[in-house]
């Protein structure tokens, strides 16, 4: 059977020819359209559709753990609970914020200021909380449905073992100011969560905060993750390894008892900081996670002022401890000689004044003076040796500068040069008194307790002076330990006989002199006593500077306690108490050594790093 | 005719022979790319998104596909009242009795089934008048007949525009025009009526209260494409297909379309995973189909000797090729967003069955308008 198509010619007039014409102009136009969408405007196009496909979500790094010396930690990271809110789920639910604010303790606004500060993600979890109570945390975990939109997440966070004791070198973490910011950006990183703001954890801030890890997530058009595209995980910070002994700057602070003071121990061999302790001190663990109004003002109007670096960010005439620098001056001047003895009858006479000396001290020469610490006699090597020489001395060890230590806010100290009379004396005038006053460390003249230890470690070194720091070696995570090279910021030639004769009798200060206090059974070692005044109706400050063992010294310390009287009484115990621990000659200090090695063991992870 | 009356009698195996597979086969390619285009963009959705119930559609579509292509045609121009009347009281009730989706009054449910009496409607005025005008053809050219053709459809299209479904309303009102081309009517009459309708609509838009605010708003989103859930659906689309460039980001792989980028992305807006997915080249494959497809419809009309068939002819292929110009240039932000189907490819179920039907309406006609000269 055949089916044929009827031999036709069918009339193409305009009639049928309509729908043709229509159908080829439409579809001519669309494919016209789908060429300038999909072939002229394809890649840009593209990359919208990438923009709008994926969002990022920044998961915070752990700062670098920082340890002492011998691997103890003392900034740690911990986690904490966060509470998050998810903005669209949150705003339908109202309520839901009221709840999480009373079970937390804290405003409502607060919490939906956060959620609105987030709302640009509305489909992503954000954090309305941190450091939230672990009975809270798993309350609002089990409540889970019911609180619709709100998740409990973990947080790294900064932690300090034993946050009184090294607040003042630590410093301490909080969220990042408009400062810390601009800091940040110059030294081309973006600041986290929360930034250090003094101490180690300010100066090595870059090295510290790590670098935040990433979850790249595909979004739709509601901007719902859709799925993880890809994870970039958080860098830890680099450890640091100070320099600090944990043990020694604990001893310190409690050997301190409370009172407004400071000990710097330093290794005058390479500069190393070993024990940087301010009293009194305050705990950093306050601000973590926010310190309350009333803790601040409590710290902020304590008149003893906890959050002073007494160590370092603080300076004080120095006293008799100051002759150092005047020997070292009579030195290079060429004034110094040990044989000359000048009469000491309990005053020096300047001008038409009387300056009183601790003792009559008859005649006496360089040895004794500086054993017994007498006035008379320095005020007349300083008249002899002359101001400019002893102001150019103290400058070149290390006064009227900053150490540049690795720590925030140092003091410079003082040096009464002659710009500083010019500018700030009415008139601008040096009288014969002040190089008298120079001479025995008063007046004007200021300087840190961090800078007297370094002047003390340059005597101990016979000359040599190193910058003092605290960081001993930063570890990044897959790399080499760096440590920090020693570097000699100031050499002083002297004859041998100088230095012999300087210390010999800062040896005879402690074992016959102003500070037999400062006395360690089986060692000699050498020191000088100052007590500064500073206000007549108030006790002198209290200094001690010394070095240990007399030869081969191996700790350079300084110590500062406030209006507390002789230096020899109440500086120089501390002082021994300090040396004697890091010389291991205490009794106690296997027992500790025992413990600590125990404790440390705790403390650290398995990655702990030991010094040597 | 005389010819009708003849077949009506043929044996069922040579009316089987007489199908026009070109025709079937390109609707058939047509119902297979949007069943691929489904699947795709219900992957990951739950349960795979509206595919199986597009299926299952198709399934139920063999129903008025089959009743279509095997009644004789004939036998709805004798029961044209009856169509009419049985149109208008559907289109009626819904406005009475049928249920709201996305802020229109559309829905009629029978049963089980729901569906849209407003897509009915276009497949009954071409039949009722096709009927109309069949029986007018004496009087064709006169400027009555085109005028009363107008009144005949003028309820329908009020009662759908008032659902309010303004896309439908104009695709009866190009039904009414392809259906008048093809029945003989003078071609100045319709394209003068195009021109009056163009004033009219002119003066809706400046006259409050005709025009509901969305549909201003989907026009005046057209021409700001960062504005507004329309332009930003508009934006979305285009981003879609400049996504997939020339070739596309490959079948199942479209990254607008798994994001959900793209609202009524299975219905109205079902090409833009051909155009992410296929690039430029998928894209001309489904307009070559689409081209092909209008081409056997338009041999059924230009070969058509019966101007009732050749007016069935003409309004089904005046609705397919509006529905899927307007559609794609909607997509494509060449016109506002009207909400118009693809046909064969968009889900919704109404949507499927009258595309179906008409494929069988016209292989039926086809079929018996062929001569057999050897039996």
């Amino acid at each position: 059977m055949f089916v044929i198509h009827a031999p036709r010619r069918p009339v193409l007039d305009a009639r049928v020819l309509v729908f043709p014409v229509i159908a080829g102009l439409a579809l001519a136009a669309i494919f016209l359209r789908l060429w300038y969408l999909q072939v002229v405007k394809g890649d840009e196009l593209s990359e919208r559709a990438r923009f709008f496909r994926n969002t990022a979500v920044s998961r915070p790094a752990p700062r670098g753990i920082v340890f002492d010396r011998k691997g103890r930690v003392l900034a740690g990271v911990r986690s904490v609970y966060v509470v998050t809110a998810i903005p669209a789920i949150v705003r339908k639910n109202d309520w839901v914020l009221g709840k999480i604010a009373e079970m937390l303790g804290t405003d409502e606004q607060k919490l939906a200021d956060r959620v609105k500060d987030a709302a640009w993600r509305p489909y992503l979890p954000a954090t309305i909380m941190v450091n939230v109570g672990v009975q809270i945390a798993s309350r609002i975990a089990e409540l889970g449905a019911d609180l619709p939109g709100i998740g409990i997440e973990s947080q790294p966070m900064r932690t300090y073992p034993d946050p009184k004791t090294f607040a003042h070198v630590l410093g301490y973490v909080w969220t990042p100011n408009e400062n810390d910011v601009a800091r940040l950006a110059d030294l081309d990183v973006k600041p986290a969560a929360y930034v250090g703001k003094l101490g180690i954890e300010y100066v090595y801030e870059k090295d510290l905060m790590g670098a935040a890890g990433q979850e790249r997530l595909e979004v739709d058009a509601k901007r719902r993750p859709v799925r993880l595209v890809g994870r970039d995980n958080a860098v830890p910070g680099a450890q640091a390894i100070l320099s600090i002994d944990a043990e020694l700057q604990r001893l310190a602070v409690e050997q301190l008892g409370g009172r407004p003071g400071a000990v710097v121990a330093i290794d005058p061999n390479n500069g190393e900081v070993l024990c940087l302790a301010s009293s009194p001190t305050y705990d950093a663990s306050l601000f973590d996670g926010g310190i309350s109004h009333a803790d601040w003002e409590r710290l902020s109007d304590n008149p003893d002022r906890p959050l002073l670096n007494r160590a370092a960010s603080a300076s004080y005439a120095p006293g008799s401890a100051f002759k150092l620098v005047v020997s070292l001056a009579a030195m290079r001047k060429g004034t110094f000689d040990p044989n000359r003895t000048f009469y000491c009858p309990g005053y020096y006479t300047v001008g038409n004044r009387k300056s009183k000396c601790l003792g009559q001290h008859g005649s006496i020469s360089y040895h004794e003076a500086l054993t017994k610490s007498c006035n008379t006699y320095f005020s007349d090597l300083a008249v002899r040796t002359g101001a400019d020489a002893i102001r150019d001395e103290a400058i070149a060890c290390g006064f009227n500068s900053q150490t540049l230590v690795d720590l925030r806010s140092e003091s410079r100290g003082l040096v009464p040069t002659e710009e500083w009379i010019d500018k700030h004396r009415k008139p601008p005038q040096w009288y014969a008194g002040d190089t008298v006053n120079l001479g025995i460390g008063q007046g004007e003249l200021r300087a840190t307790p961090l800078q007297m230890a370094n002047l003390v470690a340059l005597v101990a070194t016979r000359g040599r002076q190193y910058q003092p720091h605290l960081m001993h070696a930063l570890r990044r995570p897959g790399a080499p330990a760096e440590l920090t090279q020693p570097a000699m910021l100031h050499q002083v030639d002297a004859p041998e006989a100088f230095w012999d004769e300087l210390t010999s009798a800062m040896a005879d200060v402690i074992d016959r002199g102003t500070a037999v206090r400062a006395k360690i059974p089986g060692l000699r070692w050498a020191g000088k006593t100052g007590s500064a005044e500073h206000k007549h109706e108030k006790k002198t400050h209290s200094w001690f500077i010394g070095f240990a063992p007399l030869d081969h010294p191996r700790i350079a310390i300084a110590v500062l306690a406030e209006e507390a009287g002789h230096g020899g009484d109440v500086a120089a115990p501390v002082a021994a108490a300090v040396v004697r621990h890091y010389l291991r000659l205490d009794a106690s200090t296997k027992a500790a050594a025992k413990s600590a090695a125990a404790a440390s063991a705790v403390e650290a992870s398995a990655a702990r790093p030991s010094l040597r | 005719m005389a010819t009708l009356r003849a077949m009506s009698g043929a044996p069922r195996i040579a009316l089987l022979r007489r199908i026009d597979w070109p025709l079937l086969a390109s609707a058939g390619i047509l119902l297979a790319g949007g069943l691929l285009a489904l699947y795709s963009e219900g992957l990951g959705k739950e349960g795979g998104g509206n595919f199986r119930k597009q299926l299952l559609n198709m399934s139920l579509g063999l129903v008025p596909f089959v009743l279509f292509a095997w009644l004789d045609p004939a036998a709805w121009r004798r029961r044209a009242h009856a169509l009419y009347i049985v149109n208008v009281l559907m289109l009626a009730a819904v406005l009475a009795l049928g249920f709201r989706a996305g802020g229109a009054q559309r829905w009629l449910s029978l049963g089980p089934i729901q569906f849209q009496p407003s897509e009915l409607a276009k497949l009954f005025t071409v039949l009722t008048l096709a009927t109309f005008l069949a029986s007018r053809q004496d009087s064709i050219r006169k400027l009555s007949t085109f005028g009363l053709s107008f009144l005949h459809m003028l309820l329908p299209v009020l009662l759908v525009f008032k659902q309010p479904h303004l896309g439908a309303s104009l695709v009866m009102l190009a039904i009414w025009l392809s259906v008048s081309i093809a029945g003989g009517v003078p071609l100045r009459f319709v394209f003068g009526s195009v021109a009056v309708a163009a004033g009219v609509l002119g003066l809706a838009w400046v006259t409050p209260g005709v025009l509901h605010d969305y549909q201003k708003e989907r026009v005046i989103a057209m021409f700001h494409s960062d504005v507004q859930e329309n332009g930003y659906q508009a934006l979305r689309s285009e981003i879609a297909f400049g996504a997939g460039g020339v070739f596309g980001e490959g079948y199942l792989r479209g990254e607008q379309k798994q994001g959900r980028f793209i609202p009524e992305q299975n219905t109205d807006f079902i090409f833009t995973v051909i155009g992410e997915e296929g690039g430029l080249v998928g894209c001309v494959l489904v307009l070559g189909a689409f081209a092909f497809f209008f081409y056997r419809v338009w041999l059924v009309m230009l070969e058509a000797d019966d101007p009732y068939a050749k007016m069935i002819a003409g309004g089904i292929l005046g609705m397919m090729l509006f529905h899927t110009a307007v559609n794609l240039m909607m997509i494509l932000q060449m016109l506002p967003v009207v909400g118009l189907w693809l046909p064969f490819m968009s889900y919704g179920g109404t949507a499927l069955w009258l595309c179906m039907a008409s494929v069988g309406l016209l292989l039926n006609v086809r079929a018996r308008e062929r001569p057999v000269l050897f039996g």
